[in-house]
């Protein structure tokens, strides 16, 4: 029977027995004559339906055509499943033959029939089987594939998935529900395997289920949406192999030129071979690094721009096979000057760091030495606010950087303040006298800061006079350039610990009765004379040029013991006893270790070793060609020491917190925004509790004494530590730190980051620029990972990179230089 | 010392703010509704009238007739009170023996505070100062050079003053050294010690450091404040916090700001807490506003003593005295009773003592319209605990040159030192006996029978 055949080939090869069943009643209505038994004798007309089957997407359309044979009217009527004209449930026919399908396949999962009947002999019918199907499921990729045996969960994405869409796995051995599901969604013919579907939206489906390698192999995926005919093409899969490898180390870092084994392990296989690669490279390349057949790693002369390199291990058995380790890539000599520069200037520049690799560290540090000092406003016409704006212009600008490191720690052993003294004609002076000493003999500097107005003025020195009844010598001067200025409460070692008497006590380096003697030996200096002015007994602290002037009249004549049994012989001048008492005082062997502890803290590190202590304060006590106190001599063996230049320390207790100055400006530095010499940043320091030159006193705004308990350090030696100095952590208690934080994200916030804003959109580049700027690379794995994933989730390029530098400037792997 | 330093440590902990790590349980726990000092709670404020405050102006005796003594008058001369801004002197009665009588009075501008007075709570501490050992006029004119370092320097004198000692001994202050003993080793809680002003010696502990805090400044910060605790670069910031380089330094550094991460969290939820009375906006108004605020959320933070310091400015009247002068006690005047006021309605009245202080008097003898740099001053305590409505400490003799004086201009030698004083509140706080003289090692310099002044209940 040609109909028969025509609807059975015409049927797709998946329909399901139920229609099948359900078709075979159907095509008995759509024989020419119905078919009814003697029928024929009544008419001779027939209607023919062409195709007497079809299918049609939702709200597609289908043109059929009618002959009508037998009579000769060959008017018809249309119907579908008997509704004239149809519906929009089952479709409609217009009088032409056009048949426009429903928008919803048909709830009853058969074909609409759609009818033409002869007007003239309505006994004669013609039928086309229509069905109406859903649009085809396009799967376009399966993740994972190839598919792990066992258990698996894979998702597809692709086009067209309808809620309902069912996935088949489809293989040679698999025995699936084959032709017993009756869903019209099965393939007939194969035996496919239901897996658990879940639609996610009309571009994903997630599906789970188990499968044998065996089931894998071979296999397809098909997608059928619900309803017949909605069939996706197979989709192929394979198994995933039972080889996998590892890799050790997964993460590291390694210095340019550095080398480093790596070891993979490959299970489920006798073949244990693996193939090397790094960035997808077999072997690596020069600008990557590269890796031998054995997995020795050699790092390449370069950081590449990523900052890192990815190392991959495959598997010889299985390609699909591959561990992957992260290698951080370290330039030890952006760590070298990186280190070197922090501790000589206010931290590095790009200019300054090229500077250094350029010249090398011993040059650029003799040149540092003979740099001209930058310059300070004129003390008499200057404002305070333009002594304070200039102390940070130089600070964070000057050329001159390793003088003006010179004098801010100066500034902070020897202290005077505006919180006193409000005035730049005390101010400017005494900076100058920092400046033109940094690098110059200590001894010298003492007795310029002893006869200097504006200390005379801070430590009451001026007008002070030999004793008279209700007026004593003033003490505060004797006190602290003792305690403060050169030796100390107690008695030192030369490698700066405390000398212990025989019970195992300190021993005081002063009594009251040298306070008291030191005072008297003191007396007689008065405030420097006007011009045009007669010199008077006790000039007042007016004209801030020049130096005290001394007065043998108010000067004591008596005799004074000092130090270690010196004595100053009665009825001496005032610059005779002046310069025994200072004599007496720069020959003390507390001095060496004393201003070496307080130097090595500004400089380098919170916690020196003894022996660090010892061979600066000896570098003070000779220079070499025996010359005692020369500070040039004591810096350079501050800053070569194989302590300070350790760029691998694994000693837990380095570094020392960034100053609140050295912080920002150093940042200021890194990041290249300029500062004005007309800055008026001063007031943001308050808050920070480092009001720039108003110390609260003497003391400074911290003590370089100041300890701290922290988790305990095991000591080589035995024993364990469990208080570490950290005198810049006095002025960092949280307060402090979010004024800290808050200036910074100010600062940040109205910079120009378009050196990291224009890498920022891949989170690894943006991380790794803003480790070389702040850390030299040393950023931590953990510190790393966090900041990417920061930086991962936030899209914004401008914030991104905010955050990731605002986040790396208040870390304390930031916090401490180190 | 009845602190339940255990009980104290247990809620602390509970609060996950146990040895300084993060904030875990979140203020869900916080039982913010409470809002209460703990049963045993005291606490101690320290008001600094930062310039030397001229106490010859602030309590002045006065004749049966309610006029200014004639030492007194004599004196001071042309800043002598009454005066143009300080018209009617506040009459206070005085039973205590002193060389004046019975008849004194207070500065126009200090009503409430004269009404405390006259409630029984609050006391005068008559010519108080920085001072290690008695000293009479001719010890001190004996002497080759002055009594402490830098006499007559503000700064030096308020970091003394604020020691205790005139020596400076190791620079903590003693209200530090208070809550140090108050504070378990190791363990030492956010807000024990609390400083309005960054200049904070007396807060500062031997191991207790002040937390500075401005009215009003809950350690916002401004990056990533006001983010949720979801967003990522919140959640980027507290994992960076918490983790750990075994660098000693670097750790301590984000131990830091996580502290003040979490002090953000303890102040924002005081911030809920609004006060019951309406602080003046001055500067002292405020911090002393700040400091009821946080004396309402101890009881949440375990806290069951606090040590407070607040700072009030401009008391250096070299000059125009009379108008500055009485418009600072006004401030003064007015900050005092709101916060009194406060913590009646707290119920916390008894376990509050505020005390004045200052780093040095002003002279008797005027220098133009105003005064110098003195030594020795008269002080309020203020609160529940005081044994108010008396004077305490001898009171001096107001003649230039005499029995009192230094020299000639009316610099005049306390007759009782800032150790007395703080000794006394010390042992009010809960301090034992024994532990005194550690708090105050110049103690036993002075008479047993005044070591402790007795004006604390």
């Amino acid at each position: 029977m040609a109909g028969s055949d025509t609807l059975t080939s015409g049927r797709n090869h998946i329909m399901t027995a139920r229609i099948l069943r359900l078709v075979f009643i159907s095509f008995s209505l759509c024989l020419p004559g119905a078919g009814v038994p003697g029928a024929a004798a009544q008419t001779t007309a027939v209607v023919t339906v062409t195709p007497a089957t079809n299918n049609v997407p939702i709200t597609g359309t289908r043109q059929l055509a009618v002959t009508v044979t037998g009579v000769a009217n060959t008017a018809v009527t249309w119907s579908v499943n008997g509704i004239a004209g149809g519906n929009s449930t089952v479709g409609t026919i217009s009088a032409t033959g056009l048949y426009t399908a429903p928008a919803a396949i048909l709830s009853t999962g058969l074909p609409a029939s759609v009818t033409a009947t002869s007007v003239a002999a309505p006994t004669a019918s013609g039928t086309c089987l229509m069905t109406v199907r859903n649009v085809i499921p396009k799967p376009a990729a399966v993740s994972p594939n190839p598919v792990p045996p066992g258990a698996f969960t894979l998702t597809m994405t692709g086009n067209n998935f309808i809620t309902g869409a069912r996935v088949y796995l489809a293989s040679a051995v698999t025995t699936g529900t084959g032709t017993s599901d009756t869903s019209g969604q099965i393939p007939a013919t194969a035996k496919a395997k239901a897996l658990i579907t879940v639609v996610n939206s009309s571009l994903k489906i997630t599906v789970t289920g188990t499968a044998t390698i065996a089931e894998l192999t071979g296999a397809s995926l098909i997608v059928s949406n619900p309803g017949p005919l909605a069939v996706s093409a197979p989709f192929s899969i394979s198994p995933k192999s039972g080889v996998s490898v590892s890799v050790a180390p997964v993460a590291l870092t390694v210095a340019l030129g550095g080398t480093q084994a790596f070891q993979a392990t490959v299970t489920g296989t006798t073949n244990l071979a693996v193939t090397w690669k790094i960035n997808g490279l077999t072997g690596g390349s020069a600008d990557v690094g590269i890796i031998s057949a054995a997995g020795i790693f050699t790092a390449p002369n370069a950081v590449p721009p990523a900052g890192s390199v990815t190392i991959q291990a495959v598997a010889a058995a299985d390609p699909a096979a591959v561990a992957t380790a992260t290698v951080t890539l370290l330039d030890p000599l952006a760590v070298k000057y990186g280190r070197f520069l922090e501790q000589t200037s206010t931290g590095p520049t790009t200019q300054s760091l090229a500077e250094v690799r350029q010249l090398g560290i011993p040059t650029y540090l003799t040149q540092q030495f003979t740099l001209p000092a930058s310059p300070w406003p004129d003390g008499s016409t200057a404002s305070p606010q333009q002594a304070v704006s200039t102390f940070i212009y130089n600070l964070a600008a000057g050329p001159d950087q390793l003088r003006q490191r010179m004098i801010y720690a100066l500034s902070q052993i020897f202290v005077i303040s505006f919180h006193k003294n409000p005035a730049a004609n005390v101010m400017i002076p005494w900076l100058e006298i920092l400046s033109r000493n940094a690098f110059g003999n200590f001894r010298t500097l003492l007795r310029d800061i002893t006869v200097s107005q504006s200390m005379g003025l801070y430590l009451d020195l001026g007008n002070s006079n030999k004793p008279t009844p209700g007026s004593g010598a003033n003490e505060n001067y004797a006190r602290e350039v003792m305690q403060l200025f050169t030796i100390g409460l107690v008695e030192l070692n030369p490698d700066g610990s405390a000398r212990l008497d025989l019970v195992g006590k300190p021993i005081p380096t002063y009594s009251q009765a040298n306070v008291m003697n030191l005072a008297l030996a003191l007396t007689g200096w008065t405030y420097a004379t006007p011009p045009g002015t007669t010199p008077r007994a006790n000039n007042p602290a007016v004209y801030g040029v020049g130096e005290m002037e001394f007065r043998d009249g108010n000067h004591d004549l008596t005799e004074k013991r000092l130090l270690n049994g010196f004595i100053l012989s009665s009825n001496q001048t005032t610059v005779a006893d002046l310069n025994g008492a200072l004599d007496n005082l720069f020959q003390h062997p507390n001095v060496g270790p004393f201003l070496a502890t307080r130097l090595i803290r500004s400089f380098v590190t919170s916690n020196p070793s003894a022996g660090y202590i010892q061979r600066v304060a000896s570098a003070f006590n000779n220079d070499g060609t025996g010359t005692r106190g020369n500070l040039q001599a004591v810096l350079t063996a501050i800053l070569l020491d194989a302590e300070a230049r350790n760029d691998n320390s694994a000693d837990v207790t380095q570094g020392k917190l960034r100053s609140p100055l050295l912080h920002t400006l150093g940042l200021l530095r890194s990041l290249n925004i300029p500062i004005a010499v007309t800055n008026t940043i001063a007031s943001v320091y308050v808050g920070m509790g480092e009001a720039v030159l108003s110390a609260p006193s003497v003391f400074g705004h911290y003590s370089p004494l100041f300890q701290m308990s922290v988790p305990p350090v095991a000591l080589t030696g035995g024993g364990v530590l469990t208080k570490l100095f950290a005198p810049e952590f006095q002025i960092y208690t949280p307060a402090e730190a979010i004024n800290r934080a808050n200036w910074i994200y100010q600062v940040l916030s109205a910079a120009d980051l378009s050196a990291f804003t224009g890498v920022a959109s891949d989170p690894v580049l943006l991380v790794n620029a803003v480790d070389r700027t702040l850390l030299f690379g040393r950023m931590s794995a953990g510190m790393r990972g966090t900041l990417t994933t920061a930086a991962r989730a936030t899209p914004d390029l401008r914030t991104r990179a905010l955050t990731v530098l605002y986040l790396t400037a208040m870390d304390g792997e930031h916090l401490v230089q180190r | 010392m009845n602190t339940p330093a255990h009980l104290s440590r247990r809620t602390f902990t509970k609060l996950g703010l146990g040895a300084g790590l993060g904030w875990l349980g979140g203020l869900g726990e916080l039982p913010l509704a409470r809002s209460a000092v703990s049963p045993d709670y005291k606490a101690l404020v320290c008001i600094f009238l930062a310039g030397g405050n001229d106490g010859h102006n602030t309590i002045i005796p006065l004749t049966a007739g309610g006029s200014p003594v004639a030492d007194y008058v004599n004196s001071r001369q042309t800043i002598a009170l009454p005066s143009t801004n300080a018209k009617t002197l506040l009459p206070i009665a005085v039973a205590q023996p002193n060389p004046y009588g019975s008849a004194f009075g207070l500065h126009p501008s200090l009503a409430k505070i004269a009404g405390l007075y006259a409630a029984g709570r609050a006391a005068v501490i008559a010519n108080t100062g920085l001072l290690d050992a008695p000293l009479t006029r001719a010890q001190f004119q004996n002497l080759k050079t002055g009594n402490s370092v830098a006499m007559f320097s503000h700064s030096d004198q308020t970091t003394l003053v604020q020691t205790g000692l005139a020596t400076g001994g190791d620079g903590s202050g003693w209200g530090g050294r208070l809550a140090d003993l108050a504070q378990p080793v190791g363990s030492e809680l956010p807000l024990s010690s609390v400083s309005l002003d960054y200049s904070s010696v007396f807060a500062t502990g031997r191991r207790v450091q002040a937390t500075r805090i401005s009215p009003g400044n809950n350690f916002a910060q401004y990056a990533l404040g006001f983010l949720g605790p979801t967003d990522p670069r919140v959640v980027a910031q507290t994992n960076l916090l918490a983790q750990s380089t075994q660098l000693r330094l670097v750790d301590k550094a984000n131990e830091t700001m996580q502290r003040a991460l979490e002090l953000n969290k303890i102040l924002t939820s005081a911030g809920t807490a609004a006060p019951l009375n309406v602080f003046p906006a001055s500067p002292i108004g405020q911090q002393l506003g700040e400091v009821a605020r946080i004396i309402k959320i101890s009881g949440n933070l375990g806290l069951s003593r606090q040590v407070f310091y607040c700072t009030h400015f401009g008391y250096d009247t070299h000059g125009g005295q009379d108008w500055a002068h009485a418009r600072l006690l006004a401030d003064l005047d007015a900050a005092v009773d709101v916060f009194q006021k406060e913590l009646n309605d707290m119920q916390a009245a008894n376990k509050v003592t505020t005390f004045t202080s200052s780093e040095f008097g002003r002279t008797l003898q005027p220098s133009g319209t105003g005064s110098d740099h003195g030594w020795g001053g008269h002080q309020f305590v203020i609160g529940g605990g005081v044994n108010g409505g008396k004077f305490y400490g001898r009171f001096p003799t107001l003649v230039l040159g005499g029995p009192d004086d230094t020299g000639t201009r009316g610099v005049l030698i306390p007759t009782t030192s800032v150790a007395q004083v703080g000794a006394t509140l010390a042992a009010w706080f809960g301090t034992p006996a024994a532990a005194l003289g550690t708090l105050f090692p110049n103690l036993a310099a002075f008479p047993a029978e005044q070591q402790n002044l007795g004006f604390m209940l």
